[in-house]
């Protein structure tokens, strides 16, 4: 059983790993690379919560081997939260109570951002369709897909406000 | 998980070559095989990463009007293909409506082919599971078999095929491209699969080492587009299986059906093509009856495999409504709730 | 500005910021490189007699460091009786249940040793239902049970019977032999219910300085420092038990269950040791809401007067007594409450069984006796021709009336929060257009349930930079009362913003004696311990400035962060002067408050093995459910679902809303998808995502909500839990609603479509129970 070598760019960084095989993502994440945002949840890929974004596109990290994504450019919640303040997703959610327990909320909060940047205007069925794939056992969703909604009309005000 | 051996073949010939080895799995995106891994269900000496192997990952129009489908093609992306979900929008609306937008991202057009049954006792170790292990027996006969199969089971497995994607394929006549240790061939979706008979360990007509390049589908198969729906119940609204499925397709002509296609999933270790029910349909008018007669011979030689009669009940209704829905038109737009069987989306808010 | 009007706010989670960056250390993710791993050897049969159990091939594998097994931990635990062990003794009681432990230097390692464990059983014939645990030849589950310590007095018991407690109001058998009543008989079957907390059941125990510490994902610490003592036979005192932020809990962590193991395994090794559920071992072992049945009659007037009620229900604890012994006690006022009834006599056994155990789960026993309750009415009204809206409305319990155990009910609460959903019905409209020609059905249905007070302990340290420490044993496990309510209640009382109060993690060293998080009780019961804390630093903080500002102490108040002079705004002195001048005069400011239960006392001879006699603070919801049936798929659709709550007083409305959505849609996977089922050898065949099924956004629609307050409560400012209830009629709701738009009667739970085919079609078997005897005396214990 040979460990091979594995590069990725995680949250702009390039890393260069020596994983074991069948290793997934979320191991990498979590164990080698300190990521500790990416929560594990179901461990086969029923339940979201450690969605990370591999080349802009959502991702259950915990079904991912990491030799199938040699090269390839991947953003966890770390990656996705600024310097300073939080990212307008995670204002959203704050200021619309979308979180309780929290396990859930960086799957959440990166499928959104996934979302948004394909759809700045997404309908509420669009919303929901998104987060199909994500389990969250405290909220009752509601919340969560105003909080989408509203961060929508966040990042589109921002980008108004910049191109102004 | 067991220990393997992990190989990066940069070549389809390297990869095949590599698949002789006895024990040998191909890998794409994982998504089936490593939870099946995890649990132990399949242990493979030496996994193959195909991911790597050029061209495989292309969807090309053929000069005819069909398409050929790369098998390392995505699932999302082959179902947000614009030209591919117009011309086959009931294969756009099966990928829509199985799994979740993640494992879409993931899961390739090979490895959704290749997928294994979600038999509980075929995950399960400590049950006996022919399909597993040959000759060990099959838990589910005796055991919780609910949502076990209603056509084509044998005493010695009552697996379904789990595929929502597989159903509007055989539908519409796909073909497999496949290459081999002694060359490429092709072989029809419909005859991919095979039923478990006395040697259900043997699932699919693949020889050893052959791996699947691509999916065809036929020009011909274009002519439903106006007419075709997947429809889908499932226990949950979203990332669940089919209890059962159908995919209808019609071509119809002043209210005149010249040619129809029907399959139904989740009722048989293969997508179950319903030749007898199209042909009936054929130059018939369409109407709610002839959509019941249809569904009643599609379903002539279904049997309970166990506790579930009911399932025969749910997939005639379900043929029923696919083809009455198909009859209605394709909605111009993928539906909030792909494959639902309700015909009005106040919302999304089914709880299923 | 009023000490309420300061408290109450929708303040956002103060914890919320962390969750969001991806930054909260839960338990999991404190796993360091230096830890040990533990791993279980489980059983893998339901029922046997351990014959042999040698460890010593496994201490040789690579990386071992310690294996244990229930010789190293011999001392038994349980609510009521201690009947539990730690790791198996001598007998196996369920598919799954722990036998020895491994701990190395990693996982793989751990888990490789156990195949070096030489274990023989021999398998023992298993009972798996309660049907057969109650049959007079049965095996018994447990055949020591007469030997088993008394942790509680009072309940009844007898061999597969774990618990039995009764209650009973007046002369019954001559309200049902009356020559004006009807008499309404109905059976009821529920399955169990899987918690899933996202983070699973995860601890990490040391041993310090001759003592050991246990960081662990738990709703009550005190719990966990007292049984680790138990079993390890140690003063509980030598058990330090800390709690980092949980991810979730729903009431699985209400119980110690993994725990000990770690300080056990910490005090073989001297290293800190981890030992975390896989996502199956949690869902295999999880302690489940119980399966139940339930058999209830009464006898009703012609004008609908219910002047005699009977009920047995019947609880499965699994293997071991754990919270069901303590949760019979509930059905006297689940099922015994809602209405105005003559005379009553409930029984609620808890019984043995070879299966996984049970436990608690958020408004326990409530959710199916309220489902049977309100189903049974409904059948009342079909029998007796009544509307079940206006019949409801005539018979809730009101002032002055009656419980099961003779407790009176104070104010008329239930009746007008039915008149509250008409106008909320008539605010929102009815959605009966969108059933689309599928079969419709609407049910309002009411349910009582309580808050469980109990003993809460807090200290308020006042600093110098004008922030307040609050030191409890209360654990955030995500519903926010520790993040919201408790800073609001502080700072409301000591004038200060919410963000000025810290909250220490809880930690049983620092923090006195607390019963837990769960039963709607943190708000109430810390927040009052809170509140007298508050009263003591106030009073401190008061004094002193009064001798700053020569000013009387009672001429003062607090607000903006001041001590002011009444009525003479700006006079006083900001609070961080006021505490520099204590400290450097008196000493630092702080208090300790301190809270219990009132223990409403039962009628006398009216409650017989109850852990709660009566209620201290009831809890009343009124739930409104308007479901769609597909009849050829037998799929439910529910359109709307309205609910009016009594949260007594609403301290952070925004929260107890987002309370209710949540508890709504874990309360409709339970009455539509989410089924566990016991295996032919008596394994929960749903242990993963995949078969059971959580509702998903795709499932749930946006609950409508209205807060009722001015109910009566002993909380604070007068609250009452707010957070355990929303989930309590969801059933009955749902249930009624459904047997409304089939026509036809619905007696268990969850209705999933074949379900909901069956009945349709009359091809369900509706609930019998040959082995609830027609006669009183015969179920119970006497």
């Amino acid at each position: 059983m040979k460990h091979s070598v594995v590069s990725l760019t995680i949250n702009g960084a390039e890393r260069q790993m020596l994983v074991a095989p069948g290793s997934t993502l979320i191991d990498v994440l979590r164990e080698s690379q300190g990521l500790t945002g990416t929560r594990r949840g179901c461990e086969q890929g029923a339940c979201g919560t450690c969605t990370v974004l591999v080349d802009g596109k959502t991702a259950m990290s915990c079904m991912l081997p990491v030799e199938t994504i040699e090269g390839a450019h991947v953003e966890t919640i770390e990656g996705l939260t600024p310097p300073q303040g939080l990212h307008p997703i995670q204002e959203a959610f704050l200021q619309g109570f979308a979180t309780q327990c929290g396990f859930c909320t960086s799957g959440m909060i990166m499928v959104a951002a996934a979302l948004l940047a394909k759809n700045p205007n997404p309908s509420r069925e669009d919303v929901v369709r998104a987060i199909s794939g994500n389990i969250c056992r405290c909220t009752g969703y509601e919340a969560i897909i105003d909080a989408i909604l509203d961060a929508a009309v966040r990042i589109r005000s921002a980008a108004h406000a910049e191109a102004a | 998980m067991n220990r393997f051996d992990y190989i990066r073949p940069v070549s389809v010939p390297e990869a095949i070559a590599a698949a002789a080895v006895p024990g040998s799995a191909y890998l794409a995106a994982g998504t089936n095989l490593l939870d099946l891994m995890k649990v132990g269900a399949s242990r493979p000496e030496r996994v193959i990463n195909i991911t790597r192997l050029p061209g495989l990952d292309r969807i090309e129009w053929l000069p005819d009007g069909g398409v050929r489908v790369g098998t390392l093609v995505r699932n999302s992306d082959l179902a947000y293909d614009e030209r591919f979900a117009k011309t086959f929008p009931v294969v756009a609306e099966a990928l829509l409506s199985g799994a979740s937008a993640q494992l879409r991202n993931a899961a390739t057009v090979g490895g959704n082919l290749m997928q294994r049954t979600r038999c509980a006792y075929f995950h399960d170790l400590a049950g006996a599971c022919n399909r597993r292990e040959p000759g060990s027996g099959c838990d589910a006969l005796g055991g919780e078999n609910r949502l076990q199969a209603v056509l084509g089971w044998s005493e010695h497995c009552i697996a379904t095929h789990p595929s929502d994607f597989c159903v509007p394929l055989a539908a519409l006549d796909a073909i497999v491209e496949v290459e081999g240790p002694h060359g490429g061939r092709e072989i029809a979706l419909d005859t991919l699969h095979r039923l478990p008979g006395a040697t259900p360990e043997q699932e699919t007509a693949l020889l050893p080492g052959e791996l699947i390049v691509a999916l065809r589908l036929p020009a011909e198969a274009s002519s439903f587009s106006r007419n075709a729906r997947y429809i889908k119940l499932r226990e949950r609204t979203s990332y669940a299986f089919a209890v059962v499925s159908a995919a209808a397709a019609l071509e119809v002509e002043g209210g005149t059906i010249r040619k129809a296609r029907i399959a139904l999933g989740g009722v048989a270790a293969k997508p179950w093509r319903a030749r007898e029910a199209e042909a009936l349909l054929e130059g018939k008018q369409a109407t709610a009856q002839a959509f019941a007669e249809a569904a009643e011979l599609a379903l002539a030689e279904a049997r309970p495999s166990g506790d579930n009669a009911f399932k025969i009940e749910l997939a005639h209704r379900i043929v029923t409504r696919a083809l009455s829905l198909a009859l209605e038109g394709t909605p111009q737009a993928m539906p909030a709730l792909p494959a639902s069987p309700f015909p009005a989306l106040s919302g999304a808010n089914h709880v299923i | 500005m009023s000490e309420l009007s300061a408290t109450v706010m929708n303040l956002p989670r103060r914890d919320a910021q962390d969750k969001l960056r991806g930054r909260t250390k839960y338990t999991i993710d404190r796993v360091r490189p230096d830890m040990l791993h533990a791993v279980l050897l489980r059983s893998t049969v339901p029922a046997g007699r351990i014959r042999r159990l040698d460890v010593s091939a496994a201490h040789d594998c690579p990386g071992v460091r310690a294996v244990a097994t229930g010789a190293d931990a011999p001392g038994l635990y349980g609510i009521g009786i201690a009947d539990h062990p730690l790791l198996a003794i001598d007998t196996i009681r369920y598919h799954g249940e722990p036998i020895a432990v491994v701990a190395a230097e990693t996982e793989a390692q751990a888990r490789a040793a156990l195949a070096a464990i030489v274990l023989e059983i021999e398998p023992l014939a298993p009972v798996f239902t309660m049907a057969e645990a109650l049959q007079p030849s049965a095996r018994l589950v447990h055949e020591d049970w007469r030997n088993y310590e008394i942790i509680t007095e009072g309940g009844a018991r007898a061999g597969n019977i774990a618990w039995e407690a009764k209650s009973s109001r007046g002369d019954v058998d001559a309200a049902f032999a009356r020559p004006d009543v009807r008499i309404v008989e109905s059976s009821f079957t529920v399955g169990r219910q899987s918690h899933v907390p996202f983070e699973p059941r995860v601890a990490i125990g040391s041993w310090e300085d001759g003592r050991a510490h246990i960081q662990t994902s738990t709703q009550v610490p005190w719990t966990v420092r007292n049984v680790t003592g138990r079993v390890m036979q140690l003063p509980p005192g030598r058990v330090r038990v800390t709690v980092p932020p949980v991810g979730g809990g729903f009431g699985l962590k209400f119980d110690a269950s993994i725990e000990p193991i770690t300080a056990l395994l910490a005090r073989m090794t001297g290293r800190t040791v981890i030992l975390e559920n896989s996502r199956q071992e949690e869902m295999a072992t999880c302690l489940c809401r119980e399966n139940a049945e339930i058999r209830i009659r009464s006898a009703v007037t012609a004008e609908g007067e219910i002047v005699g009620r009977e009920a047995v229900v019947l609880m499965d604890c699994g293997a071991y007594g754990g919270e069901q012994v303590f949760l019979t006690t509930m059905t006297a006022h689940t099922l015994g409450g809602n209405y105005r009834v003559g005379a009553m006599r409930l029984v609620s056994r808890a019984i043995y069984t070879n299966t996984p155990p049970n436990g608690a789960f958020r408004a326990c026993n409530g959710v199916y006796n309220t489902f049977a309750l309100e189903r049974h009415t409904d059948e009342i009204c079909e029998a007796l021709g009544f509307d079940t809206i206006a019949y409801r409305k005539k018979n809730v319990l009101r002032n002055g009336d009656l419980g099961a155990t003779g407790q009176v009910f104070e104010a008329d609460v239930l009746g007008p929060m039915l008149d509250r959903m008409e106008t909320l019905r008539a605010n929102t409209g009815t959605s009966e257009a969108k059933a689309d020609g599928r079969l419709y059905g609407t049910a309002t249905t009411v349910g009582t349930w309580f808050v469980f007070v109990g003993p809460s302990a807090a200290t308020v340290n006042l600093n110098a930079d004008g922030s307040a420490t609050l030191v409890t044993s209360g654990v955030e496990i995500g519903s926010g009362t520790m993040m919201q309510s408790l800073p609001q209640i502080v700072a409301g009382q000591l004038g200060l913003a919410p963000d000025q109060v810290i909250v220490r993690e809880a930690d049983t060293d620092a923090a006195g004696l607390d019963v837990g998080v769960g039963g709607g009780r943190t708000t109430v019961s810390i927040g009052a311990a809170s509140v007298a804390a508050c009263t003591e630093v106030k009073e401190k903080l008061l004094r002193t400035a009064g001798e700053m500002l020569q000013t009387r102490p009672e001429d003062l108040l607090l607000q903006g962060g001041r001590v002011e002079i009444s009525g003479r705004p700006g006079s006083g002195a900001t609070i961080p002067a006021v505490v520099a001048h204590a400290q450097a005069t008196t000493g630092p400011i702080s208090g300790s408050g301190a809270f219990t239960a009132k223990n409403t006392p039962a009628m006398s001879g009216c409650a017989m093995g109850h852990f709660i006699d009566a209620l201290d603070i009831p809890v009343f919801v009124v739930h409104e459910a308007e479901v769609a049936v597909d009849p050829d798929t037998g799929h439910v659709e529910v359109l709307a679902y309205r609910v009016v709550q009594d949260v007594g007083r609403a301290l952070n409305p925004r929260a107890i809303m987002g309370q209710i959505q949540g508890g709504v849609v874990q309360g409709l996977g339970y009455a539509l998808h989410e089924e566990v089922t016991i295996t032919t050898d008596g394994r929960i065949a749903q242990d993963n995502f995949e078969t059971y099924r959580l509702p998903l956004a795709p499932d749930v629609i946006p609950v409508t909500a209205d807060l009722y307050e001015g109910a009566p409560s002993m909380g604070p400012l007068g609250t009452k839990g707010a957070g355990e209830v929303p989930i309590l009629a969801v059933g009955a709701a749902i249930g009624c609603a459904v047997a409304r738009a089939i026509g036809k009667p619905v007696r268990q739970l969850p209705l999933t479509p074949p379900r909901v085919l069956r009945l349709l079609h009359e091809r369900e078997t509706q609930p019998e129970f040959p082995h609830i005897a027609p006669g009183w005396a015969a179920n119970t214990l006497g």
